[in-house]
């Protein structure tokens, strides 16, 4: 169960040819650590905005600049910080970096499935954002960027009332990017509530131009995943408006309920594309062209598509390098795109990607999605059926995700088929006696992960990862009479479910450059 | 045919023909005469009839002549629909007529009741799925006690959109008709919505098999396992149950059971049970994979050969009440080709464009006759058409493969119409090769015949299309709308 952040793109990219270019300086200045350029700089953005009531160019700066995951940019915005302590534009700066850092360490996991680790980064992180958005409202409370950081602070229950922030928001700053913040931050799976919601449709929406409390309530219902009749009247009420920013909204809609209406491959298209440059959201982006290529039969421009999204997703990470989550899609789909085309993948490319290993770390030390990247980097190296090289892998996966019963699931998988080929269910390239090793390591493992899933499933029947019936239903079962038979794993076998449970290895972010070769 | 194989079809023709008043003979010529008030009454009677063989009877009737393509019938069962909109014979008849819509709008390469996979053809069986539902419902309502209701609503549940509660309506059928078509019907529907099939058909067997007379779980469970093709132990289970029994009804899935789990060498059994498949209508495409890998399995290529007349002959039979059916057309046409009727092929090929013309396979057969008559020109245009049917799919490599063949077979020169259209095929096949790449299978491999004769095509595109081989391949696909504006010129295809 993923939880998206609603990205609020959609305005802050729209980018204009001087922001460009304050943009530029002001990423020169931060490199040659010239701060009082920056005061500059930030003094000039903020007072144009306040002049002209257009926060976009502001807000742009703060997001192409400070909302990555980049820990050279981190190192030197503390340092601005430092030297202009009682400076708001620094603060939130700082502020931003904190809360980016404290998501990506969080990760994007429902919080029962998200580790008590990832939770304390996450709210150490926050603690940090949260000193410092004080810093900057000290002096200056209705700083715009400032209360953008205070709202999305305020939705992880932080600070203050949620409701009050945005409001004080859209007070501020009358506009989309503020109704954008408010809807996100008021998400019901968040600190939100239903009531907040129609509260901020009914009593702000009509405060913004070009906006009203229709608009809100269409966005407010995609956005909590509303079901029955709220979606219903959503879908209605989006039919008649036509109004470019729904665009998001529309596609999802398009690809669903209204996917037989006679325009709508076109409309797909159009929007998917157009996606691409304004409101780019990776994982989102690439599911959808998955299912574009094979339900939509879009193969060419599903193709397209995709090397567009790979090129972009690879400047991106330039800036963003210890964006785990970006860099884990990069990887993902690196992989997946080779072995469809070749059949396999090349040590070259893995080098590459290998290459971003040390990186993901820094703020992907908690995320399962890392530590499966890591035991897929070392699968490649040591062949697939080296169970115990990828072990250490696992058990952080598996730890990081609370045990949660898909993970345990697709680990028991793994070494489902490893135990498949080595006891001669399925052909195999490897020689008799890398398959009697293979038996020989999978065995107690495979005993364990059956057992642990056995636990968590009958903890939780209805959790993702335990109820799947039909083919897919039936490796687990036989994991579990492997695990019923077994004489060598008793220890596995008979133990109490409390000591079987996976603790976390302590893994160098070298590893990889300590020659183990393929 | 076998003696035994004759003294069952004798006992179960016998009584039925002595106690029937209604036989499907009269129910057929009243359609064929529109006497729609004769109609009425007759079936009504037997909707009321609750004795085992008039329940048969019924089931037949809806199958062959309600669920068919005849435009006669459909012409009378529309009418009295008109005439009689509250009669629940009436509706569930037509509630038939409006499945077999289904499966004429639905996929042309599945089983008949899939959605189409081009974006152009899923409104039109979104709708005549949404009108099916809609008239099982209506005929269920007006008449609750009616078999053919019964079955025609529990068959519409199997979709997913609709998954209504079934538990009251199987009930109610167990007590109308407790017999083991009652219950392979409830089979269907239970593990066709399932998500574990397995246990839908293990609760359905042991809910009802044992209430009917000539049924029992045994036997449900195994009927279940291979016409459903259930999870593996189910399987194993129930082939270990087969082997134990002897029945003819069982022959069928004997067949399936020989088929996956093989075993049986014998060539002559594995043959008729083959064609004891027959006994029910299949479709031709299904039966001759069926026969190809009895051939295989039995090392008598020329098993398949005999497959095709053998399914020839029963097709005649079926097309009588179904004339419409574009499969069996399809397959008519493709053996009369074979057999060089070239005309006659023609004719029948016309014919299944009334319903088939979204199916790539028979625009392909058009274009072989062309071929054959040396009209090379007219045979590009159904290649092309095919190739739009294709709509980006990897057959389409297959439509370039035949097309070439026919174009260096031809005896006249090409013209550069022609030419283009193998490049522009050649262009988008290769493009799919690039997508698809390894999921394609060994066709996109580059020692691949297939493979080769695309390759070879696209080295003469600069000599003979310089305008392609600047154009994007994206640009280069088909318009949607071409099939069914080809196919509209040729005949006055099936209303939407």
């Amino acid at each position: 169960m993923r939880i998206y952040l609603i990205s609020l793109f959609t305005i802050l990219w729209t980018s204009s040819a001087t922001a460009e270019t304050t943009i530029d300086d002001v990423l020169a200045a931060l490199a040659e650590q010239e701060f009082s350029l920056l005061e500059e700089r930030f003094a000039e953005a903020s007072g144009d905005a306040n002049e002209k009531g257009d926060y976009r160019p502001l807000r742009q700066l703060y997001f192409a600049v400070f909302e990555k995951a980049n820990s050279e940019r981190f190192a030197k915005t503390k340092a601005w910080q430092s030297a202009f302590p009682q400076s708001p534009f620094a603060a939130t700066a700082l502020a931003k970096v904190h809360l980016k850092r404290a998501f990506l360490l969080r990760g994007a996991m429902a919080s029962r499935y998200t580790s008590p680790e990832a939770f304390d980064g996450f709210h150490s992180e926050l603690r940090e954002a949260s000193r410092y958005i004080e810093v900057a409202r000290r002096h200056t409370p209705e700083f715009v960027p400032a209360l953008d950081a205070a709202v999305d602070l305020a939705m992880t229950g932080h600070s203050g009332d949620p409701l009050v922030l945005v409001n004080r928001l859209i007070d501020a700053a009358p506009d989309y990017t503020s109704m954008q913040f408010a809807i996100s931050a008021l998400r019901t799976n968040w600190s939100g509530s239903l009531r907040d919601n129609i509260q901020l449709c009914v009593t702000m929406a009509h405060k913004v131009p070009d906006y009203d409390a229709e608009l809100c309530l269409i966005e407010v219902a995609f956005a909590n995943k509303a079901k029955g009749p709220l979606m219903d009247a959503a879908i209605e009420a989006l039919a008649n408006r036509d109004e470019p920013f729904l665009d998001y909204i529309r596609i999802k809609v398009y690809m669903t309920q209204w996917r037989y209406e006679p325009n709508a491959l076109e409309e797909i298209q159009r929007i998917h594309r157009a996606s691409l440059a304004w409101n780019f959201k990776p994982d989102e982006f690439m599911i959808r062209n998955g299912i574009l290529q094979t339900t939509f039969n879009l193969p060419f421009f599903a193709a397209e598509m995709e090397e567009a999204a790979m090129q972009t997703l690879a400047k991106w990470l330039k800036v963003d390098p210890q964006n785990h989550r970006l860099a884990n899609t990069y990887f993902r789909h690196s992989v997946r795109r080779s072995e469809m085309r070749y059949g396999e993948i090349s040590p070259e490319l893995m080098q590459d990607l290998t290459d971003m290993w040390p990186d993901m770390l820094v703020l992907g030390r908690f995320s399962p999605d890392v530590w499966e990247v890591g035991r897929q980097i070392m699968a490649f190296r040591r062949g697939w059926h080296d169970v115990v090289a990828q072990l250490p892998f696992v058990r952080n996966r598996v730890y990081f995700s609370n045990h949660n019963p898909s993970v345990v699931r697709s680990h028991m998988s793994d070494l489902y088929s490893v135990w498949d080929v080595a006891t001669g269910g399925s052909g195999s390239s490897l020689t008799a006696e890398q398959l009697a090793g293979a038996r020989e390591e999978v065995e107690c493992p495979l005993v364990r992960a059956s057992r642990i899933y056995e636990a968590m499933c009958k903890a939780d029947p209805r959790a993702i990862g335990c109820n799947i019936g039909g083919w897919g239903g039936i490796f687990p079962e036989h994991a579990r009479r492997i695990s019923k038979n077994s004489k060598k794993c008793s220890a596995g076998k008979d133990a109490g479910i409390e000591a079987l449970v996976y603790t976390p290895v302590d893994i160098s972010p070298n590893i990889f450059k300590e020659g183990v070769q393929k | 045919m076998k003696l035994w194989t004759l003294t069952f079809a004798l006992v179960l023709a016998l009584p039925w023909n002595a106690a029937f008043a209604t036989d499907i003979d009269e129910v057929r010529t009243l359609l064929l005469n529109g006497d729609v008030d004769r109609l009425d009454a007759t079936m009504s009677e037997l909707s009321k009839d609750t004795e085992a063989s008039r329940i048969h009877l019924y089931r037949e009737i809806s199958d062959t002549l309600f669920r068919s393509s005849h435009p006669t019938y459909l012409a009378t069962l529309a009418d009295w629909l008109e005439q009689k909109p509250s009669s629940g014979t009436a509706l569930s008849a037509n509630a038939w007529a409006a499945i077999n819509n289904v499966y004429l709008t639905g996929s042309p390469y599945g089983s008949g009741f899939e959605m189409p996979n081009l974006h152009e053809f899923q409104q039109r069986w979104i709708q005549s799925r949404q009108r099916a539902f809609e008239l099982a419902e209506q005929a269920l309502r007006t008449d609750q006690r009616n078999i053919s209701a019964i079955d025609a609503w529990l068959f519409m549940q199997r979709f997913k959109p609709a998954k209504g509660e079934t538990t009251h309506v199987a009930t109610r059928l167990m007590s109308i008709a407790p017999n083991r078509q009652s219950i392979r019907n409830l089979v269907a529907t239970n593990v066709g919505r399932a998500q574990v099939r397995g246990r839908a058909a293990i609760d359905t067997c042991h809910s009802y098999a044992n209430l009917a007379q000539d049924y029992n779980r045994t036997l449900c469970m195994i009927e279940a396992a291979f016409e459903h093709i259930l999870e593996n132990d189910l399987l194993d289970q129930a082939g270990k149950e087969l082997a134990k029994i002897d029945d003819p009804r069982l022959d069928t899935v004997r067949f399936v059971a020989e088929n996956i789990q093989g075993g049986e060498k014998d060539a002559t059994a594995l043959f008729r049970l083959h064609r004891s498949t027959l006994a029910r209508r299949v479709e031709p495409g299904e039966y001759i994979g069926t026969a190809q890998r009895v051939a295989w399995l039995t090392d008598t290529p020329d098993y398949v050969e005999t497959a095709h007349d053998e399914l020839s002959g029963q097709l005649d039979q079926w097309l009588r009440d179904d004339p419409l059916n574009p499969r069996y057309l399809l397959h008519k046409s493709y053996v009369l080709q074979q057999r060089s009727e070239y005309a006659a092929a023609r004719k029948v090929w016309k014919q299944a464009l009334v319903h088939g013309w979204p199916d790539l396979n028979l625009w392909i057969i058009g274009a072989m006759t062309e071929f054959h008559d040396e009209n090379l020109s007219e045979g590009a245009k159904y290649i092309e058409v095919a190739a739009a049917a294709a709509g980006n799919k990897i057959e389409l490599l297959s439509v370039h493969q035949m097309f070439d063949n026919a174009i260096k077979k031809s005896h006249s020169p090409p013209q550069d119409g022609v030419l283009c259209l193998r490049a522009r095929i050649a262009l988008l096949s290769k493009g799919l090769c690039d997508v698809y790449g390894q999921m394609a299978g060994s066709i996109c491999r580059p020692d691949h015949p297939v493979f080769k004769s695309v390759t070879d095509t696209i080295s003469l595109v600069p000599k003979n299309c310089p305008r392609l081989s600047e154009t994007p391949v994206s640009e280069l696909t088909f318009s949607s709308t071409l099939t069914k504006e080809v196919a509209g010129t040729l005949v006055n295809i099936a209303a939407e």
